[in-house]
């Protein structure tokens, strides 16, 4: 069944009762358990999908999201899409399609811990940016200049991990995950491409941490 | 409805606890006991910009005319002549030059060796360019060579260049509509 926006619906359990309250994009309630983190930013590992019993997993391949400059758009302030070496489309929620690789990126994950209800605080999404992109030749691009806009496959309104442009040299807040949920989004890069820098292949990496009280 | 996962009966591999600390990674897990749980992974950002440069001078689609027309009394005073076409306006000309490899070096060629109308021709030594805006000298035709330093290996400039028909004194040329072509060139080491 194809995922639709009337599927994506936070589950609210309570010892006898359950109910589903619609939202505007992918999260989902998940039974509590072992205090686990998982984050996923490009392509993740997992044994199986959550929903099915899976585990999660580590892999170690670091994805690239990159762009190619055309010649006689150098500077001009036009955005340039880049576009990213993940192939990561489906959600390992359930294996839905949910984005769509290369120029779209997967970044989600889940935070869980014991005991049902409320309380215990969420686990917050955060990018630790360095300050510039560099060419190995002194040249620097700031990180000011690559921002995303946020969506996923089916669907509409607010993601968990909304639209941003990255703040150089900072730690900023990328989204949060609810106690016991599963929050995932798809981003697309784009280069804002405003000014004229010596030629070059510019590089820089940042860090996503998800941390949980 | 969802069915919720059941991740929590599910036990650990030792491998996978070790790992978690590890940034390097396109996923990651954390998992122990309740308090301080964090993981991280790492996105690189690669953006490939080329060597280029690109020179305009006049409109940026198209080439233009500049068309010197003295009248008769004109011609007689020997007083220089401005042009019209410009894309500026009059005989004025827009001049940009970006580069990101260096500096650049500007010349200015003609395609013939004169400026002609049918059997006569006119020497290209009576038009010259001024630099009304900015500070791009225009080079001199066929001669000589106007180069932009760059900084940081960054040429980001524009101006105006505006042309003017000497109009030499004690020099006659025959009626007519003499015509020529400067070709500009910038070139970087």
């Amino acid at each position: 069944m194809p995922r639709s926006h009337s599927s994506h619906a936070a589950l609210c359990a309570a010892p006898l009762l359950a109910f589903v309250l619609p939202v505007n994009a992918f999260t989902v309630s998940i039974t509590p358990g072992t205090p686990t983190v998982y984050l996923q930013v490009g392509v993740g590992a997992f044994s199986g999908t959550l929903q099915g019993g899976g585990t999660p997993g580590v892999n170690p391949t670091v994805n690239v999201v990159s762009v190619t400059v055309p010649a006689a758009q150098v500077g001009t302030g036009t955005p340039q899409t880049m576009s990213t070496n993940s192939s990561a489309a489906n959600s390992f929620w359930d294996n839905r399609v949910f984005c769509s690789p290369p120029a779209q990126l997967y970044v989600g994950g889940f935070y869980r811990r014991p005991g049902g209800g409320s309380g215990g605080g969420s686990a917050l999404l955060t990018a630790a940016v360095p300050s510039v992109l560099s060419n190995g030749s002194g040249g620097t691009i700031s990180f000011s200049q690559i921002s995303w806009a946020s969506s996923g496959l089916g669907d509409a309104g607010a993601q968990p991990f909304p639209s941003g442009t990255f703040v150089a040299g900072s730690t900023q807040t990328i989204g949060s995950i609810p106690r016991n949920e599963w929050a995932e989004s798809c981003h697309t890069f784009s280069y804002a491409n405003t000014a004229v820098v010596p030629a070059g292949t510019y590089t820089g990496t940042v860090v996503y941490t998800l941390a949980a009280p | 409805m969802r069915d919720p996962g059941t991740f929590a009966r599910l036990a650990l591999a030792s491998a996978l606890l070790s790992a978690s600390a590890d940034g390097r990674a396109a996923s990651n897990v954390d998992t122990g006991s309740p308090g301080n749980l964090a993981t991280s992974v790492d996105l690189q950002f690669n953006i490939t910009i080329p060597r280029f440069v690109s020179l305009r001078v006049g409109s940026a689609a198209s080439i233009n005319t500049l068309s010197f027309a003295p009248t008769a009394a004109e011609m007689a005073s020997s007083f220089p002549v401005l042009a019209t076409g410009g894309d500026i306006g009059g005989s004025d000309v827009t001049v940009q030059v970006i580069s990101n490899a260096g500096s650049v070096t500007l010349t200015a060629a003609t395609l013939t060796a004169d400026l002609v109308s049918g059997g006569n021709t006119m020497p290209w030594s009576t038009l010259a360019a001024t630099n009304p805006t900015g500070s791009i000298i225009a080079p001199a035709f066929n001669t000589g060579s106007t180069v932009l330093t760059a900084g940081a290996g960054i040429v980001n400039q524009t101006g105006s260049w505006r042309y003017i028909w000497s109009n030499p004194p004690n020099t006659l040329y025959g009626a007519g509509t003499y015509t020529g072509t400067v070709r500009y060139t910038a070139a970087t080491p």
